[in-house]
């Protein structure tokens, strides 16, 4: 088990590194890839207090957030920020996700020339993406948007969107910076242009 | 139905937040909405029917949208509330608000119109906006009233107050500032960020007072008065006394009004107080010890002497016990068989502007927030977990 987040602040009775707190944050910052040397503990506060204020006004909704110098820095800090309003009573579940695209796409291919079909981590990725209460979605940057990778993305925020409690941010390039050909990439950007903070 | 406000009972605009009679389960959400329109309106008030309507209208919305577990659209921004609020079948809020809907005539409107249509922040001279209702002829007024501004205070948010880390806690994972391990346990707490606290929240056990300078130290005050008693504490309970600001004075024998007015300035605020009782740990409010004698408060409570007329209320016991307790310690110097687990120093939480402190005689301002650090970080060590058990093994590297 890793060291708490809260330590500075804690005034439990007792440190038996097992207590809610701890555990269901050090759960969700390790399905994150959030180690404890991440630069996201650092986030100067007022970054904070805006990302704060994105996720509070996302609440439910399909977003996308701009960034066009390290989406893969943002995306981190945005899970962070997610992770810390909502770890209370998150009872081990992975209600924030943090997937990255580009990846997803990947292991979906690999899944097809595999002779057992997806695999386990595919099976989770899935599974989180999903039932996560807030999704965090970086790595377009690194995609060309076919008709596959754009079917994907479609379909999974058809998929999200169905559930009203579900939140979903997806963090973007600037969108003229993205690549990509076909009538469902025009509507990609559409749904992506139409939902820029 | 009959309605809790009407034009007999009114309710000041900006007690909203703070006493608008809501569901308890709804309370806290329904407050921040409020407290957000009443800042921008403060701001931009016009003395119209059209705009007093509008702004009643976007208050009865935001309680309807949060009791009916609505979203407020995406483009509904708290820093311009009265824009893109939804509309809404009027029977509908009626029907689900029943007697806590809000109309104009049942508004007593105590904010002044004002052409200013920025917000200014004014921490030189800040006017609370905080403002106590009272029908009571018989409460004693000590303090002038605060005056609503006609250039809106940015409120102080009541957790910037807070004992607990803030939401997202930030800290120098290069930079320890204890370390040792127990067991298998590596047990370490990093230097907390922001390093110079800029909120009362932010102390935490690794800060530092000395390298805080007297602006900064200035900083930490709040911009307006934040009630920060238990919300009870704040409503006029007959045959108790009451001061502005302060809240209900609790009888307490041996005490003057103004011991126990200062004992409130400087104790403002009770968070998880408890006490050893053999080997375990109690809620502070549990017992209360009499003549060495620790009995347990609901077996004693009627036959105490002061107790007669306050409420059998919890907020009431839990803040007489500890009230009397602080008393005891701080003037009567009683020593306790049974005292509080960790520390409780006074100005732990600074609650009103520091001109406030200033009026009310507290006039070395700049000690007061060293004190409030000094406070937290020994209120936060002294019941700090990972210190406790280092401590004990002497395991520091």
């Amino acid at each position: 088990m890793q060291n708490c987040i809260f330590s500075g602040h804690c005034m439990e009775s007792r440190c038996d590194k097992s207590c809610p707190l701890l555990v269901q944050t050090t759960y969700l910052l390790e399905r994150n890839d959030i180690p404890l040397n991440s630069s996201v503990f650092k986030t100067d506060p007022t970054k904070v207090s805006s990302i704060c204020k994105i996720l509070d006004d996302a609440k439910g909704s399909f977003r996308v957030v701009l960034d066009n110098q390290d989406t893969a820095a943002k995306s981190d800090i945005i899970t962070y920020c997610a992770i810390c309003q909502n770890w209370k009573g998150s009872q081990l579940h992975c209600v924030v996700y943090h997937l990255k695209f580009s990846q997803y796409v990947e292991e979906i291919q690999k899944s097809w020339s595999s002779r057992g079909g997806e695999s386990e981590n595919l099976e989770y990725i899935k599974i989180w993406t999903k039932s996560a209460k807030v999704l965090i979605i970086s790595g377009i940057d690194f995609v060309n948007f076919k008709n596959f990778q754009c079917q994907t993305l479609l379909e999974l925020l058809q998929q999200r969107n169905s559930n009203p409690d579900n939140t979903t941010i997806l963090v973007s390039p600037p969108l003229s910076s993205l690549v990509g050909e076909g009538a469902f990439f025009s509507r990609l950007q559409d749904m992506m242009r139409k939902a820029v903070v | 139905m009959s309605r809790i406000y009407s034009n007999q009972n009114k309710i000041k605009f900006t007690s909203i937040s703070e006493r608008y009679q809501v569901d308890k389960a709804c309370k806290g959400k329904v407050s921040e909405l409020h407290a957000a329109l009443i800042t921008y309106v403060v701001g931009h008030f016009k003395n119209t029917k059209k705009y007093k309507q509008q702004v009643v209208d976007a208050l009865n919305i935001m309680t309807y949208a949060v009791y009916a577990g609505d979203m407020l659209p995406a483009n509904w921004k708290i820093s311009s509330p009265l824009d893109n609020i939804p509309e809404f079948d009027s029977d509908l809020i009626e029907d689900t608000l029943g007697d806590v809907l809000l109309t104009v005539d049942s508004i007593d409107w105590d904010v002044s119109p004002t052409n200013n249509t920025s917000e200014v922040t004014t921490s030189s001279n800040p006017k609370p906006i905080v403002a106590n209702t009272s029908s009571s002829q018989q409460v004693r007024r000590s303090a002038p009233k605060p005056a609503v501004s006609s250039t809106s205070v940015r409120q102080t948010p009541k957790q910037d107050l807070y004992i607990q880390s803030p939401v997202v806690p930030r800290f120098d994972y290069s930079k320890p500032w204890i370390r040792g391990h127990e067991g298998a346990d590596d047990l370490v707490i990093y230097t907390t960020l922001p390093e110079i606290p800029t909120k009362q929240n932010e102390i935490s056990c690794t800060t530092d007072v000395t390298k805080m300078t007297h602006l900064e130290l200035m900083n930490l005050y709040p911009t307006t008065l934040v009630h920060t008693r238990a919300p009870l504490m704040y409503e006029h309970i007959e045959g108790l006394d009451y001061e502005d600001d302060i809240g209900v004075l609790l009888p307490i024998e041996g005490y003057t009004r103004d011991q126990l007015v200062d004992n409130i300035i400087q104790y403002p605020h009770f968070y998880k107080l408890s006490r050893m009782i053999g080997d375990n740990m109690y809620s502070f409010y549990t017992h209360i010890e009499l003549d060495g004698q620790l009995c347990g408060i609901l077996d004693v409570w009627d036959s105490l002497s002061d107790t007669r007329k306050i409420p059998r209320q919890k907020e009431f016991i839990k803040e007489y016990v500890v009230r009397k307790y602080l008393l005891d310690l701080t003037i009567k110097k009683v020593e306790y068989k049974y005292p509080l687990y960790g520390s409780l120093d006074p100005f732990l939480t600074l609650f009103m502007p520091a001109d406030n402190y200033v009026q009310r005689g507290y006039s070395d301002i700049e000690q007061i927030a060293k004190q409030c650090v000094v406070s937290r970080v020994k209120y936060k060590q002294s019941r700090n977990p990972v210190i406790r058990r280092l401590d004990h093994a002497k395991l520091y590297i």
